[in-house]
């Protein structure tokens, strides 16, 4: 299993290419069809990445796979918070980001919540409100179960649990934008009184 | 979870006897006198059920209303969710009261509260509480539901209502 996502670091354009076979043992990119490896992050440039777009992956279908079977990219975190990217779900080419293109598919990034009262009310109202700023569709999926994270309804009845990891999911203009900064404030404990 | 699982029967106010005429909802001071008055009564009918120590009242309702500070519970679509871990309970517990004339709540949709979850849990259980978060967000999407639940008029009918939920988590 494979990856290629996308990000910028000053100037310069990279490539997120990870790679790691189960045994623990990472692959580099040699453009060969690679199954039954997991996602870790390497840098490499950009061009070289380009040599390799034909890179698949597969995913087995199940509980706690990526619910739908659409194209993705995604990019690096930047951010503290407990976050990665995660993979395509099914055959896709490693292309580049369209980060303006509303057309675009879907971005995903698989975020572990460290909040030591998982997704609670305020920390699901606090995401929802940052959502709603956003004009792209934000969804949280929990294993088999998906949330609109603009609608803290929806969020609460994901329960989700401390230490659990989620996919948050963006689609539309501002997708990339929207994906950065409420992987932060879905990840981040935000050092709010657990007291209460 | 089911509703019927954290909610006590004994506990529960078929209609609150807090009103709220001449209180101007856009008013943070008097709504929050409003909710005090609201989560004093629930509690205190917790208390007549048997849960909490007298002279834990007090601090367990200053704990619910310091919750409700940093943010409101009031969800939206008639409903409230007032809570707060406190050391006085071992597992969660909560009650439910109605309000015939709805109350205001700074909710999301700055519409009246008329249906009014209250919760207190342990320190250290918070999956027990995201369940009981999701129990009722589950059962009071149904608007027919709700519709039915504020129809009630006695304890006993509110009770047998929400043993017919369905289980959930």
């Amino acid at each position: 299993m494979v990856t290629a996502l996308h990000l910028g670091v000053g100037e310069a354009k990279y490539s997120v290419l990870v790679l790691e076979r189960r045994s623990g043992v990472r692959t580099g990119v040699n453009g060969d069809k690679v199954d039954k490896v997991r996602v870790q992050q390497c840098l490499i440039p950009w061009e070289a990445e380009q040599h390799h777009s034909e890179i698949q992956e597969r995913r087995p279908a199940g509980k706690g796979s990526l619910p739908t079977e659409r194209n993705m990219s995604g990019r690096g975190s930047s951010n503290g918070a407990e976050t990665r990217d995660t993979l395509p779900t099914r055959d896709v080419p490693a292309t580049p980001p369209a980060s303006t293109d509303p057309s675009a598919g879907p971005i995903r990034r698989v975020v572990r919540i460290t909040n030591p009262l998982g997704l609670h009310h305020r920390a699901a109202d606090r995401f929802s409100r940052a959502a709603r700023r956003f004009a792209c569709r934000v969804t949280i999926h929990n294993g088999d179960l998906a949330a609109d994270g603009k609608n803290i309804w929806d969020l609460l009845g994901l329960v989700v649990l401390p230490d659990q990891e989620v996919i948050l999911e963006t689609e539309g203009p501002d997708a990339h934008h929207a994906l950065e900064e409420l992987a932060t404030i879905l990840g981040a404990p935000n050092g709010e009184d657990y007291t209460i | 979870m089911r509703l019927t699982s954290f909610l006590v029967r004994e506990a529960i106010v078929p209609e609150l006897s807090v009103r709220a005429n001449g209180v101007d909802p856009k008013n943070p001071q008097q709504v929050l006198e409003v909710k005090t008055r609201v989560i004093r009564e629930m509690v205190e009918a917790l208390h007549a059920a048997g849960y909490f120590r007298k002279d834990e009242l007090d601090d367990i309702v200053k704990a619910v209303i310091r919750r409700e500070q940093l943010g409101t519970t009031g969800i939206g679509q008639g409903i409230a969710i007032p809570h707060s871990r406190h050391p006085s309970v071992h597992e969660l517990v909560g009650t439910l009261a109605l309000s015939s004339e709805g109350l205001p709540f700074d909710s999301l949709d700055n519409q009246p509260a008329y249906v009014i979850f209250l919760l207190v849990s342990p320190q250290e259980r918070p999956g027990d509480h995201l369940r009981a978060l999701e129990a009722i967000v589950r059962t009071m999407r149904d608007t027919e539901f709700v519709k039915r639940l504020r129809s009630c008029k006695t304890r006993e009918e509110v009770w047998n209502l929400l043993e017919s939920t369905a289980p959930g988590w």
